[in-house]
């Protein structure tokens, strides 16, 4: 019954994160690269994710503190690697919060800027917590849980 | 009976038209849900009370197949409402929803006996789920059936056939499948 538990609780969240839509297909995908031999592939993949962005967050907020002007091709270079790297893992709404974020940059809408970065890190918050929520649930269940098995 | 071994085991259908008992303090998820229950030809008992829900259960007008209920009621929450619904030998499809998502909160609930969790927010494809996993929820109860043989025919059927355990296993990975599928 435990086992059956387990797999219910994945689906429980899982679900959310899709019905959410915080998640693509993408993550999917990479799920279907997760095995035997590569168990905790998919949080590898996103933990190197968290490690990368977290660093071009510090750079675009200390970029849009210097305001005088900002530059809007600095912060649409750094959004670009940003959206690149949240894409690789499936973050739908963080990636729709980004391409916001260049539409501002490329209409040179300061304001716009400043306020969909809030809101990007609330987004990109919120997944990871529920992310890190999701990883904790499958390695307690054990390798086989999270494993896609479409085949 | 002799001679009508099908390979299937032969499962009721679950009712394709639910009642749904449905607890929330929350205006807007009772909503939320009435409407969806209707888009689904579900109907939605609606209680923005605990106790309300227990009269409902208790008075046995109306055939309750699933409980939806947030876990933070202010009488009665949901792990009381489980263990109420043990205590008294209610054995309904139930589903927790709430915000919390922490590993021990939803531990819990499945241990007491949810069969599933909404986590709050919802999506606007929280009911396309519904299907896949109260069929399970039915296929297992049945199974469990067979086995403290309520339903001996059935139980025949399956020595004949050998293949009713995996037939309850093919349940689970067809769940996970179609939820794949949907995405």
């Amino acid at each position: 019954m435990d086992r059956n538990q387990s797999r219910r609780q994945i689906a429980a969240m899982k679900q959310s994160l899709f019905d959410q839509g915080l998640l693509d297909e993408q993550f999917i995908q990479l799920e279907e690269l997760q095995d035997d031999a590569n168990p905790n592939f998919v949080e590898e993949i996103v933990t190197l994710h968290y490690r990368d962005s977290s660093r071009l967050i510090s750079s675009i907020d200390q970029a849009l503190k210097e305001r005088n002007p900002l530059d809007f091709n600095k912060l649409d270079t750094l959004m670009h690697q940003f959206k690149g790297s949240s894409s690789s893992i499936g973050a739908k709404k963080v990636k729709a919060e980004c391409n916001l974020f260049r539409e501002y940059c490329r209409a040179g809408n300061a304001e716009g800027c400043m306020r969909s970065f809030q809101q990007l890190k609330k987004e990109y918050a919120a997944l990871r917590k529920k992310l890190e929520a999701y990883f904790q649930l499958a390695r307690q269940a054990g390798p086989q849980e999270t494993a896609c098995r479409s085949k | 009976m002799a001679g009508t071994s099908s390979s299937e085991i032969d499962i009721p259908e679950f009712p394709s038209s639910l009642n749904v008992l449905v607890i929330d303090t929350d205006s807007g998820v009772l909503e939320y849900m009435e409407k969806s229950c209707k888009e689904k030809s579900h109907k939605a008992v609606i209680c923005f009370e605990s106790s309300m829900a227990v009269e409902v259960l208790r008075k046995e007008e109306i055939e309750i197949h699933m409980i939806v209920m947030e876990l933070n009621m202010p009488m009665m929450n949901g792990f009381e409402f489980l263990q109420f619904l043990d205590e008294e030998g209610f054995d309904i499809a139930f589903v927790m929803m709430s915000d919390d998502f922490t590993l021990s909160t939803m531990t819990k609930a499945f241990q007491l006996g949810a069969i599933f969790y909404f986590i709050k927010p919802f999506g606007d494809r929280l009911l396309d789920l519904w299907p896949p996993f109260l069929k399970h929820y039915y296929d297992r109860r049945h199974l469990e059936d067979d086995e403290t043989g309520d339903g001996e025919a059935k139980a025949d059927e399956d020595d004949e056939t050998g293949d009713g355990e995996a037939k309850a296993d093919d349940t689970l990975h067809k769940k996970d499948d179609t939820f794949h599928k949907k995405d």
